[in-house]
Formats: structure tokens, sequence, C-alpha cells
């Protein structure tokens, strides 16, 4: 019975309250509002389409940017040398070289042919000769960087070189030629044992030593 | 007959409002012009009502619809869009009311500009004068309720909304929600019985 009652009331008032609940915005307002309603759909519309093709500008400048360094990678291949090359891994070393050398430092040298070069590193690591030694180890250091770059000789040095060993064989002048056979040791142990160069450079050898 | 139901009920329906924000969400701006027109004047009064001040009301009421617009690019149909519409006007309300009156709120009621005049006596078609001269009764009274309670009456009446999702709209419980509903009617049912008795004598 009084929910019933309850029930009436409400349905009374509210009632009344759409009687007097008239009140709209001003036209104003309205237009204002639609307006802007009008101004961010035609964006929006033009932003979704952009979406789609901005993709593509990002792929394509990905795409030749690789194509960019493969192509210099390609045409310039000397540019990947210093990362391959055993060469250029001394230069780390001769950074550090003010502290005694490592194990690991001492090894890396230690292929090298140079008893001289050898002999100035013994010294530099020696205790108590620390100070004045660091400089002799620098100066050390150079020297094999000059020796190894030397020992990298390029085709036609090779050749040239080979022409003068086989010349002095030749010749005669056995002395001569066991001295140019000493300096090319390193560079042909480098070559396959294949290598028409480390063939001839065997050749000769052979002959020096008959 | 099935064609009037079947608009009745797309009217009713939740669904048409959120595929009206959908299709204006895709560039069809005359999407947003029905929703617009469909939820202009409940929502309006929704501000104007609890607001004394009318400039500072239709401001609000532009931020909402403001917020729409710019929410409709990202809008995903979650919730009714009526409720989704109601607790951004609900969010501002609050909002901005506490920065400008930290301590009163909405105590601003709507002055006497828009009291009623008992003695009118020009009225709607359809509407007795002792009709209109208690609506303009319960208009002043509504102005007096207690703030949370005018809010639930007025989105119950205003929206049809029940106590469940004027709850979710507002923040509390469904308890409270009731509550307030009940108080409210309650309320405004004693101020107009006194005030049409007052105006008799």
């Amino acid at each position: 019975m009084n929910n019933k009652r309850s029930e009436q009331d409400m349905q009374e008032i509210h009632h009344l309250y759409l009687v007097q609940a008239k009140e709209e915005p001003p036209k104003s307002v309205d237009a204002e509002i639609l307006a802007l309603a009008r101004k961010r759909s035609v964006p929006q519309a033009t932003t979704q389409a952009s979406k789609k093709s901005g993709r593509s500008p990002w792929i394509w400048s990905s795409a030749a940017s690789v194509l960019l360094i493969v192509g210099l990678s390609l045409y310039w291949p000397e540019l990947q040398k210093p990362a391959i090359d055993g060469p250029a891994m001394p230069e780390p070393v001769l950074m550090r070289s003010p502290e005694p050398m490592g194990a690991t430092e001492q090894e890396a040298l230690a292929d090298m042919p140079a008893p001289s070069v050898q002999k100035k590193l013994r010294v530099s690591s020696e205790p108590g000769m620390m100070k004045s030694a660091e400089p002799a180890a620098d100066n050390a250091m150079l020297e094999i960087q000059g020796m190894r770059k030397q020992a990298i000789m390029d085709n036609t040095e090779l050749v040239q070189a080979l022409q003068r060993l086989s010349t002095l064989v030749e010749q005669g002048k056995l002395a001569d030629a066991r001295v140019e056979y000493q300096a090319l040791a390193e560079t042909m142990a480098r070559l396959p044992k294949e290598d028409p160069r480390r063939v001839r450079y065997e050749d000769l050898g052979k002959l020096l030593n008959q | 007959m099935q064609l009037s139901m079947a608009l009745a009920n797309a009217a009713d329906s939740g669904g048409s409002d959120e595929q009206l924000m959908l299709d204006y969400a895709a560039g069809d701006s005359g999407a947003f012009e029905q929703l617009y027109l469909k939820h202009k004047g409940p929502l309006y009064r929704y501000f104007v009502r609890q607001i004394g001040d009318r400039p500072l009301a239709e401001d609000l009421y532009q931020e909402t619809w403001s917020r729409v617009i710019k929410a409709a690019a990202g809008y995903q149909p979650q919730a009714k869009f009526t409720t989704w519409l109601y607790r951004i006007a609900h969010n501002l309300l609050v909002d901005h009311v506490r920065a400008v009156k930290p301590v009163d709120l909405f105590t601003e009621v709507q002055t006497d500009n828009d009291s009623p005049d008992i003695g009118a006596d020009e009225g709607e078609p359809g509407v007795s004068l002792e009709e209109e001269q208690k609506a303009g009764l319960l208009k002043e009274c509504v102005s007096l309720l207690p703030q949370v309670q005018k809010e639930a009456f007025l989105l119950n009446c205003e929206t049809g909304f029940p106590a469940r999702v004027i709850a979710e709209i507002v923040g509390v419980s469904l308890e409270a929600s009731k509550s307030r509903i009940r108080y409210a009617y309650q309320s405004l049912k004693e101020c107009v019985a006194s005030k049409w008795e007052a105006s008799r004598e």
C-alpha cells in the first residue's frame, strides 16, 4: 500500500517536472557545437587516410638506407678491412702500453719475427725499469706496427720482391738472396700453400739451400 | 503499428546512440547532429538546474560536447553512450564547482528570475492551470534540494536512468543512489504540497 502510494507520488512529480522542463540551449551554442563537430570530422577522415599512406615512406626510406650501406660496403670493400685484418689489433695495446704488458698482449706479439723488438719488449716489462722503459715500449709498439704493415705487402710489391730474389739467385748473390728470402718469410707464410707466389718462393728457397 | 514499434525500439535501444557515435568517428558529421539533437535538452537542463549561473552552465554544457567530439576518434562502445555522456558532464560539474567554490558546493540555486508566477494563466494545451502552477512550484523546490539528491532526481527524471546507472555515473553505491532518488521525490512532494497550500491561503 505504502509502495503503491510512493509510486504514485513519484509519477506525479515526474509528470509535473516534464510540464516545465523546456529549457533548451541557445541557438548560438548549438551552432558552435555543431560547427566544431563538423570541423573535427574532416581532419579525422584525412588523418586516417594519411595514416594509411604514411606507412610507405617509412618503409621506403629504411630500404633505401639499407641499400645505400650495402652499396657503399661493396663499392669500397677496404672500408671493412680494419675490422677484419689482424694488423689493426695491436692498436688498443698501444694505448695501454704505459702499464706492464699482460700475458695476452705478449702472446699477441710473440709471433713477431724481429728479435730486436722482442728484446725491447722484454726490457720494458722488467720490474724496476718501468719508468724509463715506457717510451721504449711505445717505440717498440710503433715498430711492430710498422713491421706488420710492411709484412702485408700488396701483390705488386710481393711480385717485385720475388723477382728481386729470383734475380739474386740467378746472379749467384746468395748472401743478399738469403736476406731477401728471410724478409719475405712472414708474408709468404700467410699465403696458402698452393698460392703460385708461395710455390715460387719455396722453389727459390730450395735453390738457396742447395 | 509494427513500424512505430520498431522506431520506438530503435530510439530506446542503446545501440543507436553508439552506432551514431561510431558513424561520427568514421567522418559522418550528420550522425553527430542526430545524436546532439536527441540529447541536447536533457543535458542542458542537467547543468542549468544544478547551477544558478546560466553562462557557467552553458560553458560546462559546451565543454561536455567538446569533449565528446574530441574523444570520438578513439570511442569504443564499452558502455551506453548516455552513461558516458553524463559521466563526462558529472565530472566537469564536480571539478568546476570544486575549483570555483571549494567549501560550499552547489549552493547556488536558481534565482527567482525563473520562479513560478502562480497567477499567470498562460499555459500549455492539454495541461491544466493547476498543473502549470504546481510545475512552477516544483521547479523552485528542485532548486532547494541538497545537491546529491538534486543530481539523482534530474538524472532520473530527464533521462530515465535507473538507480544502477545513476550510481555508475556519480560513483556511489546502488543503495546510496536508490536512497537519494527516494528522498528527492519525497522532499519534492512535501515541498510542492506545502507551497501549494501556502499559495491558496
